[in-house]
């Protein structure tokens, strides 16, 4: 039995005070527009079907779009940091792909892809990859030297020590810079959603409250915000199961 | 050194595009020449409404960044200070912090309006986490014997904060401001494109639906350019404020 995790009571007291607060408030402006912490459970109660729904939705395109993502960043990353004259001129054009911000190129995908699914899948590969790409190679650079001595001494050839030497080596950094990257999955393809509109949970958000159920996209919202969390906490739980030789060992430090 | 491989690999990139308009993956008129659209770009340089729209949307995110960094850091220092101010933030942080800044624009709306108050609120809602979270691990990891040589000087404790453990937390409270930074040109772009009156991401939509599509390509470059001058403006803010950490790793590392 692992004893009970201490209860923020803080926390708690302060969950309280803004829930009373806002209640309070709803209470006072009584209007449709402006839904209390009462109206919104009611309104997920009513709705959870279709949050649900849109979340599957949500949860599918990010997953989708994060695995293609993984799929060029731990290789091409590796690459990239191994082998200088590549990464000589990968740097640079991360270096310049990173600064648009990943919004801005919406329109663009849009005019290739329409708004279907494809549109909203390479908006989010493209906010992923040049982020996790920076992250690995660096992770890939920064190894220890003797590990790559080592690799030379048993004459593994180059495909041979990238799998086995630099792989697991930049673990610890490549695991960092996904569990980022899952979280701005989410991110992205809610935005995307809510600007090439047709379904998902950014859809639902956007559409209730252009027809003026602030309720429903509150729900909404409560929902992104519960799923996040739950990713979060997740992701923390995999990255100690995946990684717990590196913290147990303390490889970091030498 | 730096700046001719940024040269080589702006050429690569280039040669690599016009490769791709050779082949005819896409159709031209939905993949400009690099040609095309550096007439696109010219032009938009002489036109004084793009040039509105640009200084609107990088002053708005100004704007909001100016706001967010001393607020982050005021924040942090009181969660740091004040453990039981940093439980009862702490289930709002968990909440908030995977919220896309996107879903909140439409609430934000009908809350406070349209205008710069919506861009301040949104600017600030997401990008004052990575300030607060690195100033509050910054100013908690101050190391005991800074804290003791501090106080075998005479320091009292306001006189320790500002001496001592401010100065000691700027350079991870940089990485923060820097992350801060580019979330402040994002989010304000993506307020421009939910809040559809002006600004970079209204034009980006208004020319994709026109179907003027260099001027797409051009906008998206110029929302680059803007990306790079911020993070510029931080290192510069970076060397003004911590000159002297700046030149002392780079001295370890030499």
């Amino acid at each position: 039995m692992r004893p009970l995790p201490a209860i923020n009571l803080w926390g708690v007291l302060s969950i309280a005070v803004v829930l009373g607060v806002w209640q309070a408030a709803a209470w006072h402006y009584d209007t449709v527009l402006f839904p209390g912490p009462w109206q919104t459970a009611q309104a997920i109660v009513a709705n959870f079907a279709t949050i649900a729904g849109e979340m599957g939705n949500t949860l599918r395109r990010a997953f989708t779009a994060f695995g293609l993502s993984v799929l060029v960043i731990v290789p091409f990353g590796i690459a990239c940091g191994r082998l200088r004259p590549l990464g000589m001129v990968v740097d640079p054009m991360l270096e310049f792909l990173v600064t648009i911000p990943p919004p801005a190129i919406i329109p663009i995908a849009m005019l290739f892809a329409g708004v279907g699914d494809t549109a909203k899948i390479a908006v989010i590969c493209y906010a992923l990859i040049p982020g996790g790409l920076i992250n690995t190679i660096e992770t890939v650079r920064q190894a220890p030297p003797m590990l790559e001595r080592v690799g030379r001494s048993l004459r593994l050839r180059r495909i041979e020590s990238m799998a086995l030497i630099d792989l697991p080596a930049a673990m610890p950094g490549i695991v960092t810079g996904l569990r980022l990257a899952v979280t701005a999955s989410l991110l992205v393809t809610i935005t995307a959603e809510m600007l090439l509109s047709t379904n998902g949970i950014g859809a639902f958000v956007q559409r209730s409250q252009q027809s003026f159920q602030v309720a429903a996209g509150l729900a909404g919202i409560v929902a992104i915000a519960i799923v996040g969390l739950t990713v979060n906490l997740g992701l923390r739980q995999v990255e100690r199961r995946l990684l717990h030789w590196h913290y147990r060992a303390g490889i970091s430090e030498t | 050194m730096i700046w001719l491989r940024r040269l080589l690999a702006l050429g690569v990139i280039l040669a690599v595009w016009q490769a791709i308009v050779w082949l005819r993956v896409a159709p031209t008129a939905y993949l400009p020449s690099p040609a095309v659209v550096a007439l696109a770009a010219a032009g938009m340089f002489s036109s004084p409404e793009d040039m509105h729209a640009e200084a609107l949307t990088v002053l708005r995110a100004l704007a909001g960044f100016a706001l967010t960094v001393p607020l982050g850091i005021a924040l942090g220092a009181l969660g740091a200070l004040v453990p039981a101010f940093q439980k009862a933030l702490r289930p709002w942080t968990e909440l908030l912090r995977p919220m896309p800044p996107a879903a909140i624009i439409p609430i934000s709306v009908f809350a406070i309006g349209f205008g710069l108050k919506l861009y301040l609120f949104t600017i600030v809602f997401a990008a004052l986490w990575p300030v607060y979270f690195n100033t509050v691990a910054a100013f908690s990891g101050t190391s005991e014997v800074l804290l003791r040589t501090g106080r075998a000087f005479g320091c009292s404790r306001p006189a320790l904060i500002a001496r001592v453990v401010l100065p000691n937390a700027l350079p991870q409270i940089f990485i923060g401001i820097r992350i801060a930074a580019a979330i402040s040109l994002l989010v304000s772009v993506v307020t421009d494109m939910f809040a559809g009156q002006d600004g970079l991401g209204y034009l980006l939509f208004e020319r994709a639906f026109a179907l003027r599509i260099p001027d797409v390509f051009a906008l998206t470059l110029l929302c680059g350019l803007d990306g790079m001058a911020f993070n510029e403006m931080v290192l510069i803010l970076r060397r003004l404020v911590i000159g002297w950490h700046v030149r002392m790793t780079a001295e370890a590392a030499a």
